[in-house]
């Protein structure tokens, strides 16, 4: 049960991080597969079901463009943050970053306390 | 390889044909790339279990496909709070409808009771079928109004100030009571008003004794039945606003007083209802009779003590606003 409820509410932290998280990493273009690697890398796990569906809402929404090109004699499509979606990016950063301190300072000054 | 094709047809299944082929190509790259990791890692090409352990893990197929369909509900979150009030209102009115369709059909049913277990059944399969007509009428109604982002006016144009007033716990009305006195009230004003009605029979000693109203009800005919279209009028507000105001306690303070003097004069009647029959005779006749009007006037007795119970509860509800005020 707590289990559970600390799985959703984590699935609700991670949900508007990863996009933040993914648009990031596609200042360098990337396809499906090596972007879900470096993302593992830096420690953001996310499965190709979530990730896929994630990458063509952010190309419709005009953050990102995408192009099928051939390597190693397979078709893959590339991704990369569009134009439009430099400002935007930079935006959600400073938006994360405040968020982050005041989080932080939140939790500075109401640290947890042991149960009585 | 051939799971994996195979994988990709099913997901192409659930896909919109025009979009299809390019997901089906890009998640072909996903599935191949990760077997070509996983083949480097382990040294060797994989066995056909463990790519269907991969496959498996990438999802079923009709799980895989609906992540890429734009609306993943039929009515979102924010909908559902009105969909659910339209529901219980189309269920309240279809439940009053053939609740009412019932009660005919069991009058009309007469004494058999084969006819009236066939009406009963009639009835609630009536209700069920159209329950569940109108429950997909809404629910597609909903269903529009999420696809094309219709926004209610009244969510924006609401006044704060025209809240109803802090009400505690005692002062709420069931509305299952107040459906239940207005369906008692309908039939009973349209009996009253000689629309429908009652078999107005019983048997006594192996025979059937038909009786009536004496004319000792004749000078409250119009009193009782200005009682009960207010009864009906009181059940439609208390329906409407579940809550006891002043004003409506009042109202049924004064109905209830009312009650009581009508009830009060009728109690020194002695014959309240006569035995019409002239089948049997004279002496069982006038025995029928004395034993229908104790009833009558036990009747009278007790409805009169729950008015007063309600006003005395009335009287205590107006108190406490008043203490509140």
């Amino acid at each position: 049960m707590e289990t559970d409820l600390f799985e959703k509410l984590r699935m609700e932290l991670r949900r508007g991080s990863l996009i933040l998280a993914v648009l990031v990493q596609l200042r360098s273009e990337h396809y499906g597969y090596t972007l879900r690697k470096a993302l593992a890398t830096h420690g953001l796990d996310i499965d190709e079901g979530t990730l896929y569906p994630l990458l063509r809402r952010l190309e419709t929404q005009g953050l990102l463009t995408s192009q099928w090109r051939e390597e190693d004699k397979r078709n893959k499509r590339f991704y990369r943050l569009a134009a439009e979606g430099q400002p935007i990016l930079e935006q959600l950063l400073v938006e994360w970053r405040a968020l982050d301190a005041a989080l932080t300072s939140i939790d500075v000054a109401s640290p947890a306390t042991p149960n009585p | 390889m051939d799971l994996i094709e195979r994988y990709l047809q099913a997901v192409k299944g659930y896909l919109p044909a025009g979009q299809q082929d390019d997901i089906a190509a890009e998640l072909k790259d996903s599935l191949l790339s990760q077997v070509e990791g996983r083949e480097a890692e382990l040294g060797r090409t994989m066995t056909a279990d463990e790519c269907a352990a991969l496959l498996k893990q990438s999802g079923h197929p009709m799980l895989v496909a609906s992540r890429y369909l734009p609306q993943q509900y039929l009515i979102s979150p924010g909908m559902y709070p009105f969909w659910w009030a339209s529901m219980r209102i189309m269920l309240l009115v279809v439940a009053l409808v053939y609740g009412l369709l019932a009660v005919f059909s069991m009058y009309a049913a007469g004494r058999s009771f084969q006819v009236l277990i066939q009406s009963l059944i009639q009835s609630t399969n009536g209700f069920l079928g159209t329950a569940l007509f109108y429950a997909a009428v809404v629910t597609l109604v909903f269903w529009l109004f999420e696809r094309n982002q219709v926004r209610f006016g009244f969510l924006d144009c609401w006044n704060p100030a025209k809240l109803a007033p802090v009400a505690p716990k005692q002062s709420s009305i069931s509305r299952g009571e107040s459906l239940f006195e207005l369906i008692f009230g309908v039939l009973f004003v349209l009996w009253w008003l000689g629309a429908i009605s009652f078999a107005a029979q019983f048997s006594h000693h192996g025979k059937p004794v038909t009786f009536a109203m004496s004319s000792a009800w004749a000078p409250y005919w119009w009193p009782i039945l200005a009682l009960g279209v207010g009864e009906i009028g009181l059940a439609i507000a208390n329906l409407i606003s579940p809550y006891w105001r002043w004003n409506r306690l009042l109202v049924r303070i004064l109905f209830n007083v009312v009650s009581i003097g009508i009830a009060y004069q009728l109690f020194s009647e002695e014959t309240l209802i006569v035995v019409a029959d002239a089948a049997i005779d004279t002496g069982r006749s006038a025995g029928a009779e004395v034993w229908l009007n104790k009833m009558m006037h036990g009747l009278l007795v007790i409805l009169s003590l729950v008015w007063l119970f309600e006003i005395l509860g009335d009287v205590r509800r107006l108190f406490r606003a008043s203490e509140r005020t």
